[in-house]
């Protein structure tokens, strides 16, 4: 697959509000160039780089700071009709590795002829890289493993 | 092959096949094994059998629902039913999946057609039978007893025990009516407990004094640590070397070590000894341990003496062939398929002077039914059983930490046994590790929601995920099913699979006897969450598909019944040693020969009856 290393910084840049997790801790997944290559296979990269430039815009007319950032993503992103089903696909390719199907009437109106548009997980890795399990004091199943007897107290949560 | 004829032949290579394998071929017998499953799952080489498990944790990483059967190759010549294929019947028979499903409920546990059967993917509790489980007739007027009793099984059960490798503290283990004796004195496990989790503590707090009401009498529901087949850390007090057959004595005995020194080493993976040395807490037993801490099958195959050995994989037996005059059975016919979803196939017939089916009880009681054979008791097929799993879900005021360790690690023997089994079924009730993993397929169905019902995003997000899903507590309630004639297998010339050979037919109901425990053990549960302040938010939706009477179960995967063991020709298939009544050299090993549940996975005892069997065989042999 063509490497789509452009927009990298603006996806990681845009994934930190969007997580609640540092760039760091984003980048340490390992994940991101591969979830950025994924928008552009599926949603293909006319709309990807269009989804950049407005999120990149956010970030820089809000500053990045709280509460502007917080009302233009919710404004602009996540209650837009085009925008909102992406965002939210974001999020949980972050949080569980997998890309959800668009639905039917998104598609219809925003991505006619778009392929691979099925709920898969990217790689085998992208499920052992979702941040819901370290949201919640876990680690993935079947990966990670905490060693013996780690179930037994407390984890550490980050 | 053809021209050969074995001591015995085995149909199956799950553990119970395997223990019979293992103890036949250590004793000098030659043993031939036929497998449905790909030749890939049989590789006992380190880099074939590495490579085969890697492509089983790729498809379990990459499968959407993690399902038990997800990891392993579903192969159209040798299918296996998976549970997402369970839907309503709704007046006409349900044929999209493996199973051909008559009704009135969906049967939904599964099974894998693959190397190792069922034991790839069993969670690996080792819980034994109780005394009155063998007698439910004479105890409590439900169904039959058992031809033999807890007595004869206990020193098949202490091999089982080794030959699983068991991690449990003998002193924790306490369980309604008991006796005195359940345990030989001084008896102890091959392994420590495997440590109980922190969600067990948190609950075995909570639950502390509590006391409920079941039918007007008043229990004070208590907490056990369960046995498990995982590996922990080695007891020295254990001192057995492993089981072996005493040619002068004709019996199966457990070897003492050779010298004070040695000690029980467990048993790795089979592609590295010291791979899986302990549970490492992957928390994915069901469907599969990444490092094979969890026992299976194939760690029991790969021990049987390989000289006396001949294994032959992607085989499907489909019928063994009778001799009228005396009724002893003269050879297994099964078709090989070259390829996975080969509409080819080879055909050939197994000889031997003994014949075992150990093909798990729906694939056995299809090949006798498919025979002919074994027609007296008119009973094969029939008495099909599972656990009915109530599950009952809900908060606990405090974090718990779900989603780690081994599925589960602590369980209420309660209401294992006791007087209310006159009127219904006893259950169990594990506490699961796993979160609401199971009736809501949490985290992602969590994650989904928080993300596109709740409009969470950020830190808020993450928040959300760490105060809730943190707090997730999951009950079971096992609940034992009666062997009734009217639930049972049969196959139909319409249904066939890929290369011919009949798909399982089955006819599935619950009786008064398990609603009335639903309704039972609900109440139990409404009990304990508010005796400890857990938000409940189970709920049956009225179309899922073992929907009955305002409550949902779920399949244990605990397929058992279908070719009873009983005291007549004309009550039951098989006959206290085992052996099938109308073919004297033909055995039939696995769950199937259990004639009543009782509320204990049934491997272990599976696996103490396997050990039995192997002896009987060996007897036989003579």
């Amino acid at each position: 697959m063509e490497k789509t290393t452009a927009g990298l910084d603006a996806f990681l840049a845009i994934s930190v509000p969007l997580t609640g997790y540092t760039r760091v801790a984003l980048l340490a997944t390992g994940m991101a160039q591969l979830y950025l290559d994924a928008l552009h296979r599926i949603i293909g990269s006319a709309m990807t780089d269009e989804y950049l430039a407005l999120t990149d815009r956010i970030l820089k007319d809000t500053g990045g700071k709280e509460p502007a950032l917080d009302r233009a993503i919710r404004q602009q992103l996540l209650a837009s009709l085009q925008y909102g089903p992406i965002t939210r696909n974001i999020i949980q390719l972050w949080y569980w590795g997998s890309w959800l199907q668009l639905p039917p009437d998104w598609v219809a109106k925003y991505g006619k002829g778009i392929k691979g548009n099925d709920n898969h997980f990217i790689t085998p890795e992208a499920y052992q890289q979702g941040l819901i399990w370290n949201a919640m004091g876990s680690h993935p199943q079947g990966s990670k493993q905490p060693g013996f007897g780690s179930w037994s107290i407390a984890p550490m949560v980050s | 092959m053809e021209n050969k004829e074995y001591d015995v032949v085995i149909v199956g290579s799950g553990i119970a096949g395997s223990i019979v394998a293992k103890m036949l071929t250590q004793a000098g017998k030659q043993v031939l094994l036929l497998d449905a499953g790909l030749e890939a799952g049989m590789a006992f080489d380190e880099e074939g059998a590495y490579k085969n498990y890697q492509d089983y944790m790729k498809s379990y990483f990459m499968a959407q629902a993690k399902v038990p059967n997800a990891p392993y190759p579903n192969v159209k010549d040798a299918q296996s039913p998976n549970v997402l294929d369970m839907t309503q019947i709704n007046g006409k028979p349900d044929t999209k999946g493996y199973f051909v499903q008559e009704g009135k409920l969906p049967f939904a546990s599964d099974y894998a057609r693959a190397a190792g059967g069922t034991t790839l993917h069993w969670l690996g509790t080792c819980l034994r039978m109780l005394p009155n489980d063998f007698k439910m007739h004479s105890k409590y007027g439900q169904a039959v007893d058992w031809p033999i009793d807890y007595e004869y099984l206990k020193p098949y059960y202490e091999m089982a025990e080794r030959e699983i490798g068991v991690s449990c503290d003998v002193s924790e283990q306490k369980y309604p009516n008991m006796g005195n004796n359940f345990f030989g004195k001084d008896y102890v496990f091959p392994m420590l407990k495997i440590p109980q989790s922190y969600i067990d503590k948190s609950f075995i707090e909570g639950m502390e004094g509590l006391k409920v009401s079941l039918n007007g009498d008043v229990y004070t529901p208590w907490c056990t640590s369960t046995p498990q087949g995982r590996n922990s850390t080695p007891n020295k007090k254990y001192r057995y070397a492993n089981t072996a057959w005493n040619a002068a004595k004709q019996k199966l005995e457990l070897q003492p070590f050779a010298k004070e020194s040695d000690e029980y080493v467990p048993v790795g993976a089979i592609w590295d000894p010291y791979s899986g040395q302990r549970c490492e807490g992957n928390a994915s037993c069901v469907p599969i341990c990444p490092v094979q801490a969890k026992y299976n099958a194939l760690k029991t195959l790969k021990s049987a003496k390989k000289e006396h050995l001949t294994l032959l994989s992607q085989a499907v037996a489909t019928e063994i062939h009778i001799d009228t005059g005396n009724g002893n059975i003269t050879g297994v016919s099964y078709k090989q398929y070259p390829h996975a979803d080969s509409k080819d196939y080879k055909s050939g017939t197994a000889k031997g002077k003994i014949y075992v089916l150990a093909a798990n009880a729906i694939e056995n009681a299809k090949i006798l039914l498919a025979s002919g054979a074994c027609k007296t008791s008119g009973q094969v097929g029939c008495n099909l059983m599972d656990h009915t799993v109530l599950l009952t879900w809900g908060l606990m005021k405090d974090k718990v930490f779900p989603f780690r360790g081994p599925g589960s690690t602590t369980n209420i023997p309660t209401f294992r046994d006791g007087d209310f089994r006159k009127k219904h079924a006893a259950w169990i009730s594990p506490i699961d590790n796993w979160g609401w993993g199971w009736p809501t397929g949490s985290p992602d169905t969590d994650l989904d929601h928080a993300v596109s019902t709740l409009n969470l995003f950020g830190k808020e997000l993450r928040t959300y995920i760490g105060d809730t899903l943190s707090r997730q507590l999951l009950l079971h309630f096992e609940c034992e099913q009666l062997p009734l004639k009217t639930n049972r297998v049969t196959i139909d010339d319409k249904y066939r699979d890929n290369i011919g050979n009949y798909r399982p037919v089955i006819k599935y109901d619950v009786d008064d006897y398990s609603l009335k425990a639903f309704k039972a053990a609900k109440s139990v549960s409404d009990q304990i969450f508010a005796g400890m302040g857990v938000q409940d938010f189970t709920n049956y939706p009225s179309d899922e598909p073992d929907y009955v009477d305002g409550f949902v179960f779920r399949g244990a995967g605990h397929v058992v019944g279908t070719h009873c063991m009983g005291t007549t020709k004309q009550n039951s298939v098989v006959n206290s040693q085992q052996q099938a009544w109308d073919h004297q050299n033909l055995y039939l090993v696995g769950a199937g020969n259990m004639a009543t549940l009782g509320t204990s996975n049934p491997t272990l005892t599976l696996a103490a009856l396997s050990f039995a069997a192997a002896e009987n065989i060996l007897k036989a042999l003579k």
